[in-house]
């Protein structure tokens, strides 16, 4: 009984800790090595050899560009409360910040405006998982980023 | 410049288009050793790769609830340049698979979930210490579709994988002489999270006809301190030989840069009274780059001595290796 009670308790405990953010996303290369295709997506889009790749490719069909600037130096209001989640195709990175429960923001990179309406098209579904019933766009906001990509965000409001 | 010149040299290999859901990931895990083996009766300086690998992983939403996943991972030797069979690049974890909300289902070549359920717990896996040195079902099959379960309850979840009979490659082809190949069945099941682990494993005519395998595996991290267990019984029914082993891993986190690690494994079932003791101290120099040193101890109970006139046993191992090498993870 008592190595039982042990384990529940460390069960207990362990799922208290899974609930801290941030801390499930291990390099990509040991991410491969656990076989574990139910760990959550995580962005190594600005790490080691993928993140070299990435910024090298952003231009896609105009060729190759290297972008070599640092985290640091990127927008800063991409940072700032945001938590990147993971890469849809035609998206450069996908971002959540939430000011209460029922309003939130979601917003993402293109590389041209022609990409606009997908990426458009794939924040909703995304709010309306969030918010489960419905939701409003009560904000749009564009902002333009380097080597002509363009930031799109989008505030929603959650039908209560 | 040298960078650019990398850059358009792996577009060439890599369609750019791709790039949006590819991850390219890889490590080069190198160092250098002493190596004291009984075998040779001698002992040696050697560089060692210890499998150092490079691979692309992705997916691709097929609707909002289907999405096609991938895996391409092929290990290379940093210190000669050639693998087994001279293969530059030989193939570790290779799939296709399909994730739904009913859970996972995949094809290829990769490591059957008795040998994915180690997780953590040998600390020095892929150097002289791996627990493979005296233990079996470290097996990545040929041939396999695997089925796993999506995580419920909060971190249980389960795996089954079917290796076909095809033996073209696999590890069917140890089938004992005048017996067709058949299929095997390798499943785990467990729950996983940051602070405990715990996994029950099973293979069933994986290695070959006849030979079952189950493994326990459990993990325990209390703040910097990391416990491990790892026990194992098999039966060759080909054979007649039904053994155990158990193996124990303790790793400490002095501080956010200090990891000292010890393991201590005792078994039966790869060869007779197989221990292995390895201690190491690691510094994580960056994010990516981790200096690691070890010492470890090899022994088995075979005879040192065989045959009349009496030559060294090839098998017997009475081994000691000292090394310190450099884990990049890219």
């Amino acid at each position: 009984m008592k190595p039982f009670a042990i384990i529940m308790l460390l069960v207990a405990v362990s799922a208290y800790a899974d609930e801290n953010p941030g801390k499930d996303c291990v390099t990509a290369v040991d991410a491969a090595d656990s076989m574990n295709v139910n760990q959550k997506d995580c962005d190594y889009s600005d790490e080691g050899l993928n993140g070299f790749l990435q910024k090298a490719f952003k231009k896609g069909d105009d060729g190759a560009v290297l972008e070599t600037n640092t985290k640091s130096e990127k927008n800063n209001t991409a940072e700032k409360n945001s938590t990147t989640v993971k890469n849809p195709s035609v998206l450069q990175a996908n971002k959540v910040t939430a000011t209460n429960e029922n309003v939130f923001t979601l917003s993402v990179e293109i590389d041209q405006w022609a990409n606009l309406p997908l990426a458009r098209g794939r924040l909703l579904p995304k709010a309306l998982e969030r918010c489960g019933e419905g939701f409003a766009i009560v904000g749009e906001h564009y902002r333009s980023l380097k080597l002509g990509r363009i930031e799109l965000e989008l505030s929603f409001l959650c039908d209560k | 410049m040298k960078k650019t010149l990398l850059a358009v040299a792996l577009a060439s290999l890599f369609p750019v288009v791709a790039f949006a859901d590819v991850v390219v990931y890889g490590k080069a895990n190198v160092s250098v050793q002493n190596a004291d083996e009984a075998a040779l009766d001698d002992s040696r300086v050697e560089l060692v790769s210890n499998a150092s690998r490079i691979g692309v992983k992705g997916g691709e939403e097929v609707n909002s609830s289907l999405k096609v996943i991938y895996q391409f991972e092929y290990q290379t030797e940093v210190d000669d340049g050639n693998g087994s069979n001279n293969q530059t690049f030989a193939p570790r974890n290779i799939y296709l698979g399909l994730q739904g909300v009913a859970g996972t289902i995949m094809g290829g070549h990769f490591d059957t979930p008795t040998k994915v359920a180690q997780e953590k717990v040998d600390l020095f896996n892929d150097l002289e210490g791996d627990l493979t040195t005296i233990f079996k079902g470290e097996i990545r099959a040929s041939n396999v579709v695997q089925y796993t379960t999506p995580t419920f309850g909060g971190g249980f979840a389960g795996s089954v994988a079917y290796v076909t009979e095809e033996n073209d490659g696999t590890f069917k082809q140890n089938n004992p002489a005048g017996t067709e190949p058949g299929n095997g069945i390798s499943a785990s099941f467990g729950y996983t999270s940051a602070m405990f682990y715990a996994a029950v494993a099973m293979d069933q005519d994986v290695e070959a006809e006849g030979v079952d395998l189950v493994r326990a595996v459990a993990r325990v991290t209390l703040g910097p301190v990391q416990l491990g267990v790892l026990g194992e019984q098999y039966e060759n029914d080909n054979t007649g030989v039904d053994e155990d082993g158990v193996l124990a891993s303790v790793l400490w986190n002095i501080t956010d840069k200090w990891a000292l690690k010890g393991q201590y494994g005792q078994s039966d079932v790869r060869v007779t009274e197989g221990e292995t003791a390895s201690i190491g101290l690691d510094y994580k120099m960056t994010k990516a780059a981790t200096l690691f040193s070890y010492a470890t101890k090899v022994e088995n109970g075979l005879s040192p001595m065989i045959n009349t006139p009496a030559v060294i046993n090839p098998n017997y191992r009475d081994d000691t290796y000292v090394g310190v090498g450099v884990d990049f993870k890219f």
